[in-house]
């Protein structure tokens, strides 16, 4: 498995003529790939196209200074492609990659819900799993409101 | 010709689940359909990283009744992947078992609700009676007919006694031919074919494009499983087949998950017959060193994917869950543009949509 | 003597067998239909006093009236749907040829009179501000386009080779030729899907398809008013049912018992029990066809009406003119 991951870093190195900042491995068998937000449509274009026709999950996740994306591709058989990106907490804009992946609307739709990232192109950025009436400025899984949930627990206990 | 928009749930005869469609129809064509999911969202994820591993992982078998020994499976595998620990091959193979029998115990579920939204009431009475016969097997096995609890971190909780695997033996002879029989039914009686055939109709090109996962997928020949995609706990040591159906509608998915059951049943026989001896669990340390993971399942439903980060202590820092059931809406949106109104209840029902596993 | 006689005909309307013994017939079809469909199913079924326990429930239940609707309509319209329908049972006859109600032409009003029905549920659905109304009434409609034409050909089709529109002619006719299940198969199929049709049940229960239109036309109303239409139903299941065992099995004919003429009410007993028998026959066909179904969409069972109905009926009716005219 790592020489497979080592051909696939050669490969997609070699073959893509933007900017990788990382690459390395996670898990079983993903092979993670680090871009700048900016480059995003055209790497997962580019995944998408070289054989990881699969968008598995787009998930996020507050790291504090930054909100993380990662953009889970896979083929039908190892490894797997993880992008991951960044993007500011205070000005959390990115591209959105559903014009060119139309599988990744319902997932762009639930991190802008649930952490506030605006994707911009996304043809219908409506809320999904969260009520009409949820405040505009609550984001479910940024660690200041993960901190005030775990604030509520403690009085509950 | 007027246009009506009426809404099929919230609450609705033809949803087990709480979702709102409004579907604008002209005469009995759909002209469009707007979808709100999110009525049962249980802010599960954000539950997790307040709870320690264990608790977590009681909390995510929870997502849903029917896949719930997926959930289960694959939050401890992801677990197990941070903390690079093996499980004993005993445990490997009961997981095995129980995946198989829960995912016959879903298409045996999904067949008798399909029936019943075309009307075919008797059909869905004999699948549902069936379907009891695997209830009584997982019972036996774990102690409750859903949310078993079997899989723990660093293997399985119960024990395989030789009275349950005799019993299961039983039990998949009579699930065998019960499937023969719905296999016939399925793919013979005249006016099931005639609300199931040609009728949402998803194209391979869509389903790929659009994401779809599972039967669903299978159903519009895209031969993606991600049990032989990634194989893991007993799937490298037994044989099955990927079924996949190139009619790319309702009666496709149905031959796919009929079929697969069949699979299933193949399956869980090997499992019991290779039923290796040994423990069926080892000891796991609370603190999870940091480190993230993917692990991947073909639920009954489709991929389901779990994305674990961990950040040295006993409670994780991000848990992600994407169920098949939302990869899979936007092909049934696909499905319902044009239909006849009578056909949007069975094109929904044929993702097998689990709001609760939509909306976590 | 004279105050007896005027109350007669009265106690033929509104006990037996008018309207009391109707909705007793009604209640009790509805449960050997619910046990037969159940035991088709591997279930066990309601227990036989199910129906009954239903309307008691239903009666006793809040009834709400919509502000979209009029409320004197919508009251009057179940209640003239049942009184059609309890109207038409009374020319049916139950246990002799000797029918106190019949007249020439009661073939023809008894068909008209079970039309009303569905024009119940064309008002119900327009009264109702639900779409699922709408959608419903306008399914009803299409439906009745697959169904109302072979029924009303189906049933007077006997009538043309019996040469006459009275319904105790073809009692008479029956007891001396051939049932018209013989005479006529086509004209008895045909009567019997278009029955399913006009009562919507499965595979033609597309107006109150439960899983697309909640319950169509019905969906607003609750109480008394459901109650009163759930009678609807259940009586016209029994008249249609009782049509068609007069007309194509013979009614209280049966070769080989001789009805005993000295005795006028042992004889009625008999053919009564007989048509009533005949009566579940029917019923249980009815039931059979409800288990082996799936429901179909509108426009099939419109189609499938117009070629496996409507065809074969028209063919029956040339077959039985050419016949008559020899």
């Amino acid at each position: 498995m790592p020489d497979l991951a080592e051909q696939t870093i050669n490969i997609v190195r070699q073959e893509y003529q933007g900017d990788i900042q990382d690459a390395g491995t996670m898990g079983l068998h993903e092979v993670v790939f680090t871009v700048p937000a900016g480059d995003i449509v055209a790497f997962a274009t580019y995944v998408l196209n070289r054989g990881w026709w699969h968008l598995a999950t787009i998930s996020g996740q507050d790291l504090g200074e930054v909100i993380q994306l990662l953009y889970h591709f896979n083929a039908n058989e190892p490894p797997s492609v993880t992008i991951k990106t960044s993007v500011p907490k205070a000005a959390p804009k990115i591209a959105s990659i559903t014009p060119a992946i139309p599988a990744a609307t319902m997932y762009e739709r639930e991190v802008h819900d649930l952490l506030g990232v605006q994707f911009e192109g996304h043809p219908k950025l409506a809320r999904l799993v969260l009520s009409d009436d949820w405040p505009d400025d609550v984001f479910p899984l940024r660690l200041e409101e993960l901190a005030k949930q775990a604030e509520r627990d403690k009085e509950k206990e | 010709m007027g246009r009506i928009t009426f809404p099929i749930g919230p609450q609705h005869p033809a949803l087990k689940e709480p979702e709102s469609f409004r579907i604008t129809a002209e005469g009995e064509r759909v002209v469009d359909v707007d979808i709100r999911l999110g009525y049962v969202h249980r802010s599960i994820e954000a539950s997790c990283i307040h709870r320690n591993y264990v608790r977590g992982m009681y909390l995510c078998e929870r997502v849903c009744g029917i896949c719930s020994h997926s959930h289960n499976n694959t939050f401890a595998r992801a677990v197990e992947s941070l903390l690079q620990l093996e499980v004993p091959r005993r445990a490997k193979f009961i997981r095995t078992l129980v995946c198989e029998l829960e995912r016959i115990h879903s298409h045996l579920l999904w067949l008798g609700v399909a029936a019943h939204e075309v009307g075919f009431d008797t059909l869905f009475m004999y699948v549902w009676r069936d379907r009891e016969v695997v209830m009584d097997m997982l019972e036996t096995i774990s102690g409750n007919r859903c949310h078993y609890g079997m899989s723990t971190i660093g293997g399985v909780k119960f024990d395989l006694t030789p009275e349950i695997i005799a019993k299961c033996k039983e039990g998949l002879d009579v699930l065998d031919e019960r499937t023969e029989y719905y296999q016939k039914v399925a793919t013979e009686e005249g006016t099931f074919l005639k609300r199931v055939e040609g009728v949402g109709i998803l194209t391979e090109q869509q389903a790929r494009d659009l994401g779809a996962v599972g039967p669903t997928t299978r159903g519009s020949n895209v031969p993606y499983d991600a049990r032989r995609a990634f194989p893991h706990d007993a799937y490298p040591e037994v044989e099955f087949d990927v079924i996949t159906s190139d009619l790319c509608d309702v009666l496709g998915r149905t031959i796919v998950r009929v079929l697969e059951t069949k699979q299933s049943v193949s399956i869980c026989r090997q499992v019991l017959d290779k039923l290796p001896d040994g423990d069926i669990q080892v000891r796991a340390k609370p603190r999870v060193p940091e480190g993230e993971t993917v692990v991947r399942y073909e639920a009954p439903r489709g991929e389901l994917i779990y994305y674990m980060r961990s950040d040295g202590s006993d409670k994780p820092a991000r848990v992600k869950v994407r169920t098949p059931s939302l990869a899979n809406w936007p092909a049934a949106i696909a499905m319902l543009e044009g239909a006849y109104v009578a056909d949007v209840p069975i094109s929904i029902a044929s993702i097998d949509p689990c709001m609760s596993c939509t909306d976590r | 003597m004279d105050n007896a006689g005027s109350l007669m005909p009265l106690f033929y309307v509104l006990i037996f067998p008018g309207f009391a013994f109707l909705v007793a017939f009604g209640l009790l079809v509805d449960f050997f239909d619910r046990k037969v469909v159940a035991r088709l199913q591997n279930r066990q079924g309601p227990p036989w006093y199910q129906p009954l326990a239903d309307m008691i429930k239903l009666l006793g239940k809040e009834d709400i009236v919509t502000d979209h609707a009029d409320r004197g309509i919508v009251n009057a319209i179940p209640l003239f749907g049942l009184a059609a329908v309890a109207a038409a049972f009374l020319y049916v006859p139950l246990w002799n040829a000797a029918w106190p109600f019949s007249f020439t032409g009661d073939i023809i009003v008894i068909v008209y009179l079970l039309t009303i029905p569905a024009f119940v549920l064309v008002l119900l659905g327009w009264y109702s501000p639900n779409p699922f109304g709408s959608l419903g009434t306008g399914r009803v409609i299409t439906q009745l386009f697959g169904y109302e034409v072979p029924f009303t050909l189906a049933l007077l089709t006997p009538a043309i080779v019996a040469q006459s529109w009275r319904l105790t002619d073809l009692l008479t006719y029956q007891a001396t030729h051939f049932w018209f299940i013989l005479t006529t198969p086509i004209a008895f199929y045909v009567a019997v899907v278009a029955l399913v049709g006009k009562l919507e049940r499965i595979p033609f229960d597309i107006p109150h398809a439960e899983t697309e239109i909640v319950e169509g036309p019905m969906t607003e109303y609750t109480g008394r008013k459901l109650a009163l239409l759930k009678m609807m139903f259940q009586t016209e299941m029994v008249v249609g049912s009782a049509l068609i065992a007069v007309i194509f099995l013979g009614g209280p004919h049966l070769p080989g018992v001789t009805i005993p003429i000295a005795s006028p009410l042992i004889g009625g007993l008999i053919g009564f029990i007989i048509t009533v028998v005949k009566t579940l026959l029917i019923v249980f066909v009815l039931s059979v066809i409800k288990a082996l179904f799936s429901r179909l969409r509108i426009e099939q069972m419109v189609s499938w009406c117009l070629n496996w109905l409507a065809i074969p009926i028209l063919v029956q009716v040339l077959i039985v003119v050419v016949i008559a005219s020899r």
